[in-house]
């Protein structure tokens, strides 16, 4: 049973694992961490990220790299944007969720702070 | 009655929390509301790996896609694509109301206005030069009931086998494997092999990024399983090489000796199972005469891993290395995609990888399948099983069998004699006769033809001359440049119906949204096209698409393929289900051909004795499977002195085919925004091209400014161009030869040469 | 003002007895008995705090009370604090 206090923090991922129904409540609001929008400087957007980030951020390019996003060539529009009609400078949990929405129970048994806090945003690394 | 917005959250909050045990708090409301999502279970619209998706709807708009974790085959995991899928729902370029083309320019129109021009004009023509100059060309995206309508509309009543598709373009050449293999069309195996398998080998198939999902569960079982062994051959390095033990890279379009070199090994280093091919198979030659597995030995004599290294480039070693892993493995499952199919001896390659299974007994049991993953996530469903080619009905039935065109007659209410006995025209020969006029009307589906045809620019002519209607979701597309009339369609979660995918499996998607504008379904055009053509009586029934899947499914009843059991009630609840499935409590069908598979167990048991499969299907003889002695061949177009490198092509993780639906995400459109050929570094040295360079690719039918990407993943001597975008149509240079048997043009070999820009 | 939507899980002789309770409490509104034994209510207030200390409350005086779990809050001109000491 649910600790009824907690519930409240969490809202809803705790109760989905009670759902029969297809069409389950999503309030997915207070998911994790914070969404924060940005603007990207003004570079040519006629190029994918990647060509210009691997020589300016050369470091996360290889963390990225040898993370399972990495390896299945999830590149960094997936968490960040496109850069230029969206982007995020932060990475934000309610976009983990999308495809890994099997994870939603583990995230709420971490207390719904966000995947961040365990796992590093590039290599995806659990850390302490 | 006006609610305070105080109210309107509240009742949104009660709703929700009813929602979250299951209940519907306020039935009969489409929408979930301004305030919360509500999730549908559905399925993804693009690839053939078929994965389960939940679609999130909130005011009226799909705002989210995530994966369905109950859903078996992608266990609620997606790839890239699939995540941005609701960008393309309300994209700004969908197609909102019909348009028909007056003094050269497309104009906005009303639908009676289209639909009766239309209807008149395709009349007129059937009067003038009879059904055969009418022409169907629909997709492996549109749903069954789509293509039953369409298949309804021009076999049954205009009375034209003209009914083509673009699987004919991608999967020809896999159904012609299967039925000259196994007899009967489709794997027989399904997703649940990946995990049980010890060794996979992937031929023609970049999995990785053609179909993600299927890559990622075999990376995960390799990663669990380090005894899991992976063997590659193509002619490319792809992303799919992160988990390879070996790779054999043959020079494009000389694989064919490759597969009867290993054949060669498994047979002389006894890996054979003679006790199962002695029960299980026939040995035929392309004469179709019967041999003797001592003839097949000798045969294959002329295939040492020395001559077949000659042939296709590939090192002897390695191709005793790939067979002896192959026969060693308990278990070996193989896969391939375009890289086999899409050639002019497409068939022959088939038959080839599936001898490998026949001969060492790798088929039938968990682990093992010769196993062919499916370009298009209705290729199987709604063409193959839909009978939505030239030569075919629904139903797994053919045009050339009397009794099965009374058979599907008298289901469609219309005269047997208005079903031809003759297949219609395959789809190059449909583009070609309207090149030339033969074909002076034709109705294009769900589908971008002027974008992917073969030898591209060949087959514009036709489209520019002859009367074009186009029904799409989205505009403009190169071929609606072509159009006379375009017809707004909805799109995925505007409609319901069946997507049936790689594995047998029909699943259902429920219509969730309005169409975007004015578009309406596309079964429902073709109806309403029919009616107004003057079938009104044969048309009057399909008030909905339930009506329409009863009607095909009452036609699998007893086939092979039986889909009895797979009512639209059962499929709303279920992740699908894998045929054949011939009652509403059958859970569906693991393996074909053996235990559990219902067809096998009612055989009467004398046919299954010292046994363990029966080949039942359509083109088996005494329940054997075939082991073809086909000879190695050449390209269409092999490399010369003028034209020495192979160009091939394909497609890539973040984008599908014409760019229509990925092109509406700004994200997709910055992983990958252009295309580019990829030059191997040793090649582009040679050639003094630096990474980045503008180069022209040319061959015998045009060229092509292009930037370059030196890298090592395509072999040296071979360049690889995805084909999806129109400013860079690398099809124009694709060659149109095509396999005699599967009619599939073979994109992937054509004679190159690069320069500079 | 935050707005929960929540279901309350009852002993199942109980639900028709908390249903009545349920409806005597100010800023509760039900919506029914689903499933035997939930019932679906939205409670208002002007704090998340309060209607956290609502919920307790239900759960400790009224009998048969199971649990009450929140399925949709809306937080409107509310900011959600991350509460960091945690
Ligand atoms: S693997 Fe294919 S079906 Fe699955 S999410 Fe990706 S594109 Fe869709």
């Amino acid at each position: 049973m649910l600790n009824v206090s907690n519930a409240w923090k969490i809202i809803v991922v705790g109760i989905t694992a009670l759902v029969s129904s297809l069409i389950i409540s999503c309030a997915a609001i207070g998911l994790g961490n914070k969404v924060v929008t940005g603007k990207h400087i003004d570079v040519d957007f006629s190029l994918s990220c990647n060509e210009c980030h691997i020589d300016v951020t050369p470091d996360i390019v290889a963390d990225w790299k040898s993370s399972g996003h990495g390896r299945m060539n999830f590149g960094c529009y997936i968490c960040h944007g496109d850069g230029e009609v969206e982007f995020y400078p932060v990475a934000f949990t309610e976009k983990c969720i999308t495809c890994h929405s099997n994870n939603e129970e583990h995230l709420s048994e971490h207390k719904n702070r966000g995947c961040f806090r365990c796992h590093d945003g590039h290599t995806l690394i659990p850390h302490e | 009655m006006a609610i305070s917005r105080r109210e309107f959250i509240k009742t949104s909050a009660a709703a929700t929390a009813a929602a979250s045990i299951g209940v519907q708090l306020f039935p009969g409301k489409l929408y979930g509301g301004a305030f919360w999502t509500t999730w549908h279970k559905s399925v993804c619209r693009y690839c053939g790996v078929g994965c389960g998706v939940m679609i999130g709807e909130k005011g009226g708009k799909i705002t989210a896609i995530k994966g369905d974790n109950e859903n078996t085959v992608n266990n609620g995991h997606l790839c890239l694509k699939a995540f941005y899928l609701n960008k393309a729902v309300h994209a700004d370029t969908r197609l909102k109301h019909p348009m028909i083309r007056k003094n050269g320019k497309l104009v906005k129109a009303s639908w009676d206005e289209a639909l009766d021009l239309v209807a008149k004009k395709f009349n007129e023509i059937r009067k003038a030069h009879g059904g055969n100059a009418l022409a169907f060309y629909g997709s492996g995206q549109a749903e069954t009931e789509e293509t039953y309508m369409a298949n309804k509309l021009f076999k049954g009543c205009i009375g034209t086998n003209n009914v083509e598709g673009n699987p004919r373009l991608c999967m020809a050449s896999a159904v012609g494997g299967y039925l000259t293999s196994l007899g009967a069309d489709e794997p027989a195996g399904t997703y649940q092999d990946i995990e049980k398998a010890k060794l996979f080998m992937l031929v023609g198939t970049n999995t990785a990024e053609a179909h993600p999902i299927v890559f990622e569960r075999i990376m995960r079982h390799k990663n669990k399983n380090p005894d899991v062994k992976i063997v590659i051959i193509d002619p490319r390095k792809t992303p799919t090489d992160q988990v390879a033990d070996l790779h054999l890279f043959p020079k494009p379009g000389f694989d064919l000796a490759v597969f009867n070199a290993i054949a060669h090994i498994l047979v002389n280093e006894g890996y054979a199972d003679e006790s199962f091919i002695g029960k299980h198979v026939f040995i035929k030659d392309n004469e179709e005469n019967k041999h003797t597995f001592e003839e097949y030995k000798k045969f294959l004599e002329d295939y040492t891993p020395e001559n077949a290294e000659k042939i296709s480039g590939v090192p002897a070693q390695d191709i005793i290395k790939a067979a002896r892993m192959f026969g060693k493995a308990k278990t070996a499952m193989s896969m391939w995609t375009m890289g086999l199919n899409q050639r002019m001896r497409g068939v022959w390659a088939n038959n080839l990888i599936t001898n490998l299974h026949l001969i060492t007994g790798k088929i039938g049991v968990p682990g093992s399948d010769a196993f062919s993953l499916t370009g298009q996530p209705n290729a199987c469903g709604g063409v193959r099983e839909g009978g939505g080619l030239c030569h075919i009905l629904p139903g797994h039935h053919l045009v050339v069998k009397e009794a099965h065109r009374k058979k599907v007659a008298k289901v469609w209410g219309v005269p047997a004699s208005n079903i031809q006995p003759k297949p219609g025209k395959h789809t190059i020969a449909m583009f070609s006769a309207l090149n030339t006029g033969d074909i002076k009307g034709i109705y294009i589906m769900c589908t971008n033809p002027a974008h992917s045809l073969p030898n591209l620019s060949k087959y514009w002519k036709g489209l520019k001359e002859q009367f074009v209607v186009v029904a799409d979701s989205f505009f403009p597309t190169m071929t609606t440049d072509y159009a006379d009339v375009v017809l707004p369609a909805a799109f995925w979660t505007e409609k319901e119906g069946i997507y049936g995918c790689t594995e047998r499996r029909s699943q259902y998607m429920p219509k969730i949204i309005d169409p975007a504008g004015e578009a309406r379904w596309d079964a429902f055009i073709l109806r309403d096209l029919g009616k107004k053509m003057g079938f009104e009586k044969e048309f009057a029934k399909y008030e909905t698409a339930e009506i329409m899947w009863d009607e095909y499914r009452s036609l699998t009843k007893g086939k092979d393929m039986n889909l009895m059991g797979a009512s639209y009630n059962r499929l709303k609840e279920v992740r699908g289900l894998v045929w054949p499935v011939p009652t509403e409590d059958h859970p569906g069908t693991y393996k074909r051909f053996t235990d559990g598979d219902p067809i096998y167990d009612a055989l009467p048991a004398e046919k299954k004795k010292g046994r363990r499969m029966y080949f039942y299907g359509p083109k088996a003889k005494d329940g054997k499977a075939t082991v073809w002695m086909r000879p190695h061949a050449d390209p269409g177009e092999p490399t010369d002195a003028e034209f020495p490198i192979a160009l091939t092509t394909g497609r890539i993780l973040e984008h599908w085919h014409t760019l229509t639906m990925t092109g509406t995400s700004p994200e997709l459109n910055r992983a990958v925004p252009k295309a580019y050929v990829e030059i191997n570094p040793a090649d582009a040295k040679k050639m003094g091209i630096k990474n980045k360079d503008q180069v022209i690719v040319e061959t015998r039918r045009g060229e092509l400014e292009i930037e370059a990407r030196v890298i090592d993943r395509p072999a040296p001597g071979t360049v690889f161009v995805p084909f999806h975008w129109r400013e860079w149509p690398i099809n124009v240079l694709c060659s149109d030869v095509f396999d005699p048997g599967s009619k599939e043009p073979e994109y992937k070999v054509a004679a190159a040469r690069i320069r500079k820009a | 003002m935050p707005i929960a939507g929540v279901v309350v899980l009852t002993v199942p002789e109980k639900t028709n007895e908390i249903l009545l309770q349920l409806n005597k409490i100010k800023n509760v509104t039900t919506y029914g008995v689903h499933k035997e034994n939930f019932v679906v209510a939205v409670f208002e207030g002007e704090t998340p705090n309060e209607l956290e200390g609502m919920s307790d409350r239900i759960i400790k005086t009224i009998p048969g009370v199971l649990g009450i779990y929140p399925a949709y809050v809306n937080f409107e001109d509310i900011e959600l604090q991350e509460d960091e000491e945690e």
